[in-house]
This record gives C-alpha cells, sequence and structure tokens, in this order.
C-alpha cells in the first residue's frame, strides 16, 4: 500500500469512518468585519491602518497619480524603474514628463530586477479594514516588481476599496489566480530584540497612490 | 547543525537553562511585550470570543472529516498543476524532498519559516546530501548560523541579544561587532539575496491549505516567504494533514485570529495564497509546485476527543509567551522541535510516549495558556490526560497503589480538619516539629523527594487563629 492510501486509512481508521463517506457542509463563518462604511470612510480608515504600518498614503485621483509619482521620482531619483504592465502604470511611463526616467520592461529578466531601486504597480483591491492590498498576479504582471525593489509605488483605484477581509476573499476571482499576494505595509522583522526594523527582503517604502 | 537537547531530560535541561540569567532575562522581556500586544490587540476586539468559537468549529468539523478534505484538496491541487506528494513519516518527507533538491536545487535550496521541515530534520539531510539549505527568516537564519535550532515557534531567536547577534555576525558574516539591529538586518538581505538568486528550488511550510480550491496560504512579515515561493525555478511546500481548512471563506476568521495571537499584528505584512504553479511559460513564479502532506503520527491523534484538539493548533505562539515554565527554562529545555505547553502535549503524541514522559509535567496546570489559545484548546487537560497515559505505562510502582495511599492520605486530612480540637493539636505539633527538625525533615522522604525542584515553605510561628484573637490589640 502506498503512503497515500496508508495515510487515508489511519485517519479514516481513527475517525472510525467508512471509506469515501460525504462530509456535510462546514459551519458558517459569521459576517466578522464592519461593512456599513461608505467610500469616504473606507478611505480615511484605509489611510490610518496604512499609515499605522507605517506605509504612505497619497491622493491622486486628478490626475491617475501623476503628479504624486513625478514628485516620488524626484525624491527617490532611482537609476532603474521596474513596473508592471497594468495600463495605468504604462500611461505613467509613456508620459512625456516622466519618460526620461530608466523604466525597465515589464519582462525584463531576474536579474534587473534585483538591481532595480523602485517598483510601481497597481493594486487590483485594497482593505480598509487593515490597510492591505490586494494584489493579483493574473490581472497584472507585478509579482517582482512588487517585491524585489526597495521602494514600492502601488497604484490603487478608489472603486477597488473594500471594507474587510472577508469582503475581499468573497471577491476574489474564481477559479482563483495562481497567486494571490496580500501586503500591508513595508517588509519588516522584529527578530533581533524585538527592534522594528523595516526593508527585510521585501521594500522598506511603501507608497500607496490612490487614482 | 543545530541538535535537540534529550527530551528525556527535561529536569536537567531545565536545571541548567535556570542557570542562564542572560537568556531567562532576554526570553522574558520578549515573551511579555507579545503578550502585552496580544492582550492589546484582544482587548479591543469586542468579538474576540465569537471569532474563538468559530474557528474552533470550523477546526473541529474539518478534523472529524479529514480524509474527504484531504482527498477534495489533493483533486483540487492537482487539477490546477500542483504535484501531490503523501508522506507517512519524517523519512517518506525526507526521501521526497532530497529527491527534489537533488534533481532542481543546482546544490542550494533556499527555506522559509517551516516547523515541520524541522520536525522531520530536513536541514540535516540535506546537509548530509551535500546540499545548501539556507533558512532566510531572519531569526531562523540566525539560528542556523548559531548551530541552534529554534528556541519559539514564531520568533525563532527571541532569547538572543542584540550583542549576541552582532559578535555572531561579526564571526559568520563579517559586520562590525557593535552592530545595532538595523545594520545586522542589512547585512542578512544582501548576504540572502544572493542566495535567492541562485537557489533552484524553495522550501516553505503552510498555515493552511484549502480544500475546495486546493491553494496553500502562507503568512509572514519579511518578505523571504514571497521571494522563496517565486524566485525559485521549483517550489515544495511540507504540510502537515493538519492544517487543511475546508474553504477560502474559513480564512476570514484564522487570518484574523493568528497575527493577533502570534505578534498582536491585527495582519501579518504578507500573506500569499498560492494555487499551483504558473499557467504559461511567460509567467513570473515558479515552473513546479510540490506539496507534500505529512502524517507523522498526526493520524493517530484523531481518535479521541480529547487527543484530537491538538490538531486544531495554528502555531500562533501565544501559549509559549504566557507559559511560566516556558519564560522560565525557554525552548530547547524540551529537547523537540514544539516547546512550550503545545509542545508538551503535541511532542508526547508524536514520539514515542516513553522518550517525551517527563514533558506532560512540565507544567503547573495554571491554565494560561488555555486562556489565551485562539482556537479554545484545552492544554491542562490534556496534560492530564496525557500525564495519566504516562503512569499508566510506566513500570514501577503501579498507579493503583499509589491512588491508595493519595487516598489514605486525604481522608485522614479530612478527619483531622473536621475536629477543631484534634486540628488545634496536630498543627501545633507540626509547627513545632517544623521549628525543631524542619531542615532535617525536608531532607527524609517523603518531603525529600517532594522538594526536588520545589521550596518547602516553612509553618508561620504564630497561626491564623491566633492572629484573629489578637486583632485589633497592640
Amino acid at each position: 500500500m502506498n503512503a497515500r492510501d496508508r495515510i487515508l486509512q489511519a485517519v479514516r481508521g481513527h475517525l472510525g469512518r467508512t471509506d469515501g463517506a460525504a462530509a456535510p457542509p462546514p459551519p458558517p463563518v459569521p459576517l466578522l468585519g464592519r461593512v456599513d462604511l461608505d467610500a469616504g470612510e473606507k478611505l480615511k480608515q484605509f489611510g490610518e491602518r496604512l499609515v499605522a504600518v507605517g506605509g504612505h498614503l497619497h491622493i491622486g485621483m486628478q490626475d491617475g497619480g501623476l503628479t504624486v509619482v513625478r514628485e516620488l521620482l524626484a525624491r527617490y531619483a532611482p537609476l532603474t524603474i521596474a513596473r508592471s504592465d497594468a495600463p495605468t502604470v504604462t500611461a505613467l511611463c509613456e508620459h512625456d514628463s516622466l519618460r526620461q526616467h530608466g523604466w525597465l520592461s515589464p519582462a525584463a529578466s531576474k536579474a534587473e530586477l534585483f538591481a532595480a531601486d523602485l517598483g510601481i504597480t497597481a493594486a487590483q483591491w485594497a482593505i480598509a479594514e487593515t490597510g492591505t492590498l490586494v494584489l493579483d498576479m493574473q490581472q497584472e504582471r507585478h509579482r517582482f516588481a512588487s517585491l524585489l525593489p526597495p521602494v514600492h509605488i502601488a497604484l490603487l483605484p478608489h472603486a477597488r476599496l473594500l471594507a474587510n477581509l472577508g469582503e475581499a476573499l468573497k471577491t476574489l476571482p474564481r477559479p482563483l489566480p495562481p497567486t494571490v499576494t496580500f501586503v500591508t505595509g513595508p517588509s519588516r522583522t522584529a527578530d533581533i530584540e524585538l527592534q522594528l526594523v523595516v526593508g527585510v527582503h521585501g521594500p522598506r517604502e511603501l507608497h500607496v497612490v490612490v487614482i | 547543525m543545530g541538535e535537540h537537547l534529550p527530551m528525556e531530560q527535561f529536569p536537567a535541561n531545565a536545571r541548567a537553562a535556570l542557570q542562564n540569567d542572560v537568556q531567562r532575562h532576554a526570553l522574558r522581556a520578549a515573551a511579555n511585550v507579545f503578550d502585552e500586544r496580544r492582550r492589546t490587540t484582544v482587548s479591543t476586539t469586542p468579538d474576540w470570543q465569537l471569532w474563538r468559537e468559530t474557528a474552533r468549529a470550523v477546526k473541529e468539523h474539518t478534523l472529524l472529516h479529514l480524509d474527504h478534505y484531504l482527498v477534495e484538496f489533493e483533486r483540487n491541487a492537482i487539477a490546477r498543476g500542483a504535484q501531490v506528494h503523501w508522506a507517512a513519516d519524517a523519512a517518506d518527507a525526507v526521501r521526497i524532498l532530497l529527491d527534489l533538491a537533488r534533481r532542481c536545487g543546482f546544490g542550494i535550496c533556499v527555506k522559509s519559516k517551516s516547523m515541520t521541515t524541522e520536525e522531520v530534520r530536513l536541514n540535516e539531510a540535506l546537509e548530509h546530501a551535500g546540499i545548501e539549505a539556507v533558512e532566510t527568516d531572519l531569526g531562523e537564519w540566525i539560528q542556523q548560523l548559531a548551530g541552534e535550532v529554534p528556541f519559539h515557534i514564531v520568533v525563532p531567536a527571541i532569547h538572543k541579544t542584540r550583542g549576541q547577534i552582532a559578535e555572531l555576525f561579526a564571526e559568520k558574516v563579517g559586520t562590525p561587532k557593535d552592530s545595532d539591529a538595523a545594520t545586522l538586518t542589512a547585512a542578512a538581505r544582501e548576504k540572502l539575496r544572493a542566495k535567492f538568486a541562485t537557489a533552484g528550488l524553495g522550501i516553505s511550510g503552510a498555515n493552511f491549505a484549502i480544500a475546495e480550491t486546493g491553494s496553500l496560504l502562507i503568512l509572514e512579515n519579511e518578505g523571504n516567504v514571497r521571494l522563496t515561493t517565486s524566485v525559485p525555478k521549483v517550489h515544495v511546500a511540507l504540510v502537515g494533514i493538519e492544517k487543511v481548512l475546508p474553504r477560502v471563506a474559513d480564512l476570514d476568521v484564522f487570518l484574523r485570529l493568528l497575527p493577533r495571537s502570534g505578534t498582536g499584528q491585527a495582519l501579518t505584512t504578507y500573506q500569499s495564497l498560492l494555487t499551483g504553479p504558473k499557467q504559461k511559460g511567460t509567467d513570473e513564479g515558479p515552473g513546479e509546485m510540490h506539496i507534500v502532506l505529512l502524517d507523522n503520527g498526526r493520524a493517530k491523534m484523531l481518535g479521541e476527543e480529547v487527543t484530537r484538539q491538538s490538531l486544531a493548533c495554528i502555531r500562533c505562539g501565544a501559549c509559549l509567551n504566557v507559559c511560566p515554565v516556558y519564560q522560565q527554562v525557554g525552548g530547547h529545555a524540551y529537547g523537540s522541535v514544539y516547546p512550550g505547553p503545545i509542545g508538551a502535549v503535541v511532542t508526547p503524541q508524536l514520539v514515542p510516549l516513553a522518550r517525551a514522559a517527563q514533558l506532560p509535567f512540565a507544567s503547573s496546570l495554571c491554565g494560561a495558556c488555555r486562556d489565551v489559545c485562539p482556537v479554545k484548546i484545552d492544554i491542562p487537560r490534556l496534560l492530564l490526560h496525557l500525564r495519566a497515559a504516562v503512569r499508566e505505562g510506566s513500570p514501577g510502582k503501579p498507579a493503583a497503589q499509589a491512588r491508595f495511599f493519595e487516598r489514605c492520605t486525604m481522608r485522614l486530612a479530612a478527619f483531622v480538619m473536621a475536629r477543631p480540637r484534634l486540628y488545634r493539636f496536630a498543627s501545633g505539633g507540626a509547627r513545632l516539629a517544623d521549628r525543631l527538625f524542619g531542615p532535617l525533615l525536608q531532607r527524609l522522604p517523603p518531603l525529600s523527594k517532594w522538594r526536588k525542584g520545589r521550596t518547602v515553605p516553612r509553618l508561620a510561628h504564630r497561626n491564623f487563629r491566633t492572629l484573629w484573637q489578637q486583632r485589633g490589640k497592640p
């Protein structure tokens, strides 16, 4: 008997179940977070929670984030910029006033991405309750651009702001994309004497630009 | 290579740990901070008890139908292109992981924190096979550099001071001797990035496995899990069979409970929800995803309701942080990958009971662990259950005889206490004996036996009745 059958037989044996019996429906999970927030309240809460975990919130609704991103690029002066293939990001990259920067192709090699100074992506959703971005890697090529550079700028469409985690889990497309990443603030550790240090393996700075 | 202390010798390990003041102080300070953060976040969460009950109900349901959900998980993971392996024991798991590492590791594997890989002693096996396995969680890497096993299931190097880590890094990594936490962390980032860039295989654990979608969910703060599961060409996760949850929707409650209990965070920085390998050659991410489902003694915990609850554990570490025993003796004394209260109940069920016979007694039964457990595991009840099992199975004095002696003692005490004059006479006699021969009596049985690891309190010179009668008088 192979390991699979041995394990399943042991599980059934200890549970006193016969082979293949179907399970009744699992117990319901009640609605756990607040849902009664309007758009303004959601944005306010999202911003508070994001700042509390060390992220930065910018409002760029009037021009697709152009002004905010221009200022951030001037501040960080990146030599190379990793970017995803989201249309909102491409629009920035191709804008006359930003074209002079060292943009990488969305299909850049791993070596280029590892060396990039800054990454710009969009975010598919965000969760107000915790200040969390939700990145669906099937809708956008942003797995490395959001992770490898020390600074991450994420463009968040205002309408994609959700109230809570349960709503986000319900909103995910089915079948699920190969990778969905939830991001709450910059990469952090407290493994040395509980001292908070940001920027361990992921970005040390996270800027969310609401568009 | 980190070696566990012998778990058979818990009392000796504990005594030795008690002499290590630096370690005790570092551990207590850190554990208290984590517990304080947990208490703060829980106290501002009005629905905490509802969340706990919901999570426990989901776990209990899943465990009662574990065969069904394992098969559902396997079917859906395979449908999404993942390769599912089954490991009945540690040897199975090591063989599967070694084969993968040999085939695609290019001589180097990166690992994100995984207690199950510690449980099957994977690093040791990889080292023997000449394959470099690099821990990438900062705390776990510190422990690997120091040649130690993890001290805590969430914060592996919780017992080390910054100074100790700076010295270790000066020797092994080449940073200045007086480096601060930020410098040490930056050095780790740089060293480990080079490993990520060259490793052929990423090895992780998983916090949850979702049956309805065949997905894994992994929580972290640093980003090393994201790197481990995306940069190398192949990703393998070693997952205990108890990690299965029925639905994606169940994550709502578990993602609320786990970070709050572990570190006091509302949510850790990153959660990776992984469903199969990349779908097109041009996508980012691993081309192969392997999931190894590990039994290694878990299935046999399902049989009884009392032991089954051990499998509800979500490894948050809250019970370690509040445990007065763990806070004093630390993680290494237990001689197991799972220390603290949950370790004292899980370890004796994973290894032969005779080996871990000391562990269920490594508790004062104060119940702090039960109060903080986010899935309401009754750890004291489990400890008593395991103590009884140890006693039944131990040679020497039969349990019945011990119970008879205990019953006689209690009857005698009840008889004396029910008779005030006799009680006054007996307690007076005891006080006199204590004053005259106390130190001597403590060296003779039965007190000498009881004294091991305990301090016998001396009787007060004046008893309560005397104090009561004198009350109000100058």
